[in-house]
């Protein structure tokens, strides 16, 4: 007998498209593991196109519109998201449960494990099996260790990390079920949604450069961007940017951010100044051509994902290299 | 107003963490101080902002794990909190953060909370679960990943961010509904470092210690078991730099030289 596997996949913004293709490439993974039945659950407006590209792959699917949120007053989907497809997730009963590990995902899938009673494994990059048995690879300790883990439950919900299930499927077209519905309008929450707003458009200097000198908490003080900054400068075509928690420190406005939260970027090289490399971080330059890390912990994760490594303190690191640098100009 | 803080003590260094032999645990060096999560920190301090702002607040302090866990307990205390409790658990056992939920709602529903905070996740174990999932156990509104609260006439408005820098301005009134809970996001506000008197106030406090069993009757375990724990895999195999900092610079410059990086 098949298991049931479930998507639950967000199209609330139009920019999912993505996050779709890898929560469709991972349940065919799993399918190589264990035979299973794929159902999908898509929830948000102006479902066609998501709904004809998953039913494709050959799953059965479940629009919910939630356009209702529109009105006044207004509701943010998030905040409806596990009373608007929890009656669709019963009918399915299934046994894997697969979301993206984003801000969606997130905002239900807890709730979802504790109500059904399940295991609730979140940022999983990897599924293996072993005996009939699947375990879910996912990071711990900011990137340094991954952990392998297997559910003690029958139902297994699962948030996958953004960009680790992305192998070509060569696949033929298929054509699952498609079944449509409206949510309720009796599903109401007290959160209202009052205005979103938008990060200031952020200027092209990543897109235009062809070299990222990045700084991470690392570099001590925020009076050290003046030196990311000098060393940036003997790069052509170079600008400086920040890790998260450099950010959240207030050294560089959030424009600079690079990471899951902020910037994706993959300039010729990216230079990792006492940035740790935590999973957030990398997911934002891990497809930069060239990666150079320097830090002074010889087991930071950033040197997992560098090309050449260095393990110094980067502050003198980089004055020793502007030393040599600027005496062979003279 | 009563605000309860849920927090978890971290290791003061991540770097000096290793895996045990069988490779199914991480390893903590004896001599480690611990200091709070840093995302559950942003949640204290949010607390105590609030207590400023609503002098009749009290905020309760909760942690779950082991004995050591009361250091960071008294530092919340320090900040401003008031009251403190800890639920022992053994050190080296791993909690899952559906067990760990279940422990903390039954603190949690042994008074009326207005506002519930915690970090949006640990540093170590990166679940972002807990809070989510306490919410659930007490059947409460939530939100996840806050990056602002502001209380104005019974009004709390919250700021939650989302993907790419877009943030959702809310409203809620939270003496209409039982309370809220709110994960905390990095960057909020910057926790203040308590001042010494404060310290010394907040240790001469008593903690009130409870132990798992004791509270829940019924025996918990894990929806989750760790099978093994690798360091991560490369995803790149990275050429490590030999020798001084002189060389190694050197180097560094001839091999940007070598790429047409540095002219």
């Amino acid at each position: 007998m098949k298991t049931s596997l479930l998507i639950i996949s967000d199209h609330m913004d139009n920019i999912q498209s993505t996050a779709s293709k890898e929560l469709m490439r991972c349940a065919l993974e799993v399918e190589k593991l264990t035979p299973i039945s794929i159902h999908t659950v898509l929830m948000g407006k102006n479902l066609d196109e998501p709904t004809e590209y998953f039913s494709q792959q050959g799953s059965d699917v479940t629009c919910i519109d939630v356009s209702t949120v529109h009105k006044e007053p207004k509701a943010s989907h998030l905040d409806i998201a596990w009373k608007s497809i929890e009656h669709a997730i019963y009918k399915v009963s299934p046994e894997i449960i697969i979301t993206s590990h984003n801000t969606f995902g997130m905002s239900f899938l807890p709730q979802l494990a504790i109500h059904m009673n399940a295991t609730c494994i979140t940022g999983v990059k990897k599924i293996t099996q072993n005996h009939g048995k699947l375990f879910y690879t996912r990071y711990i300790w900011n990137g340094k260790f991954e952990a392998q883990v297997f559910s003690e439950k029958k139902i297994t919900a699962i948030s996958i990390l953004p960009g680790y299930f992305v192998s070509q499927q060569k696949s033929e077209t298929k054509h699952g079920i498609k079944h449509h519905s409206k949510v309720s309008s009796r599903i109401k929450t007290p959160i209202v949604l009052k205005t979103i707003s938008r990060p200031p458009v952020t200027d092209a200097r990543f897109d235009n450069a062809d070299v990222i000198v990045a700084a991470g908490q690392g570099i001590g003080k925020a009076e050290n961007i003046e030196n990311i900054k000098m060393f940036s400068k003997i790069f052509q075509q170079s600008t400086i940017a920040g890790s998260r928690p450099l950010i959240d420190m207030g050294w560089l406005p959030y424009k600079y951010q690079v990471g899951i939260t902020g910037q994706t970027v993959a300039p010729n090289l990216y230079i990792a100044c006492g940035i740790s490399g935590s999973s957030q971080h990398i997911a934002g330059m891990r497809n930069s051509k060239f990666i150079v890390g320097i830090n002074s912990d010889p087991n930071a994760a950033i040197f997992n994902v560098s090309d050449l490594c260095i393990v110094d303190d980067c502050l003198e690191f980089i004055d020793k290299v502007l030393d040599i640098s600027t005496s062979h100009i003279i | 107003m009563n605000i309860l803080v849920c927090i978890k003590q971290i290791p003061e260094h991540l770097d000096q963490v290793h895996l045990n032999s069988q490779k199914t645990n991480t390893l903590i060096p004896e001599n480690m101080r611990f200091r709070i999560n840093r995302f559950d920190a942003y949640a204290v301090e949010a607390a105590v902002i609030l207590k400023e702002q609503f002098p009749d607040t009290t905020i309760d302090i909760v942690t779950v794990g082991p004995p050591s866990s009361n250091a960071v307990v008294k530092r919340a205390m320090g900040m401003g909190a008031d009251n403190g409790l800890m639920v022992i658990t053994k050190a080296g056992h791993y909690m899952s953060p559906s067990r760990i939920s279940a422990i903390l709602a039954k603190i949690a529903s042994q008074k009326q909370y207005d506002l519930i905070l915690t970090g949006i996740m640990s540093e170590d174990e990166m679940n972002a679960q807990t809070g989510q999932m306490l919410a659930a156990r007490l059947d409460m509104f939530s939100i996840s990943g806050v990056v602002d609260i502001q209380l104005s006439n019974k009004i709390l408005h919250v700021v939650r961010e989302r993907e790419c820098g877009i943030r959702e301005n809310l409203e809620v009134n939270i003496f209409d509904i039982n309370g809220i809970l709110l994960t905390i996001q990095a960057g909020m506000n910057q926790p203040r470092y308590p001042s010494l008197s404060a310290l010394l106030k907040a240790n001469a406090k008593e903690i009130k210690m409870l132990e798992e069993n004791h509270l829940i009757s019924e025996q918990l375990t894990n929806d989750q078991s760790i099978r093994t724990i690798y360091k991560a895999e490369n995803i790149r195999q990275g050429k490590f730099i030999e020798g001084t900092i002189d060389e190694k610079a050197r180097h560094f410059i001839e091999i940007m030289k070598e790429r047409n990086f540095l002219l």
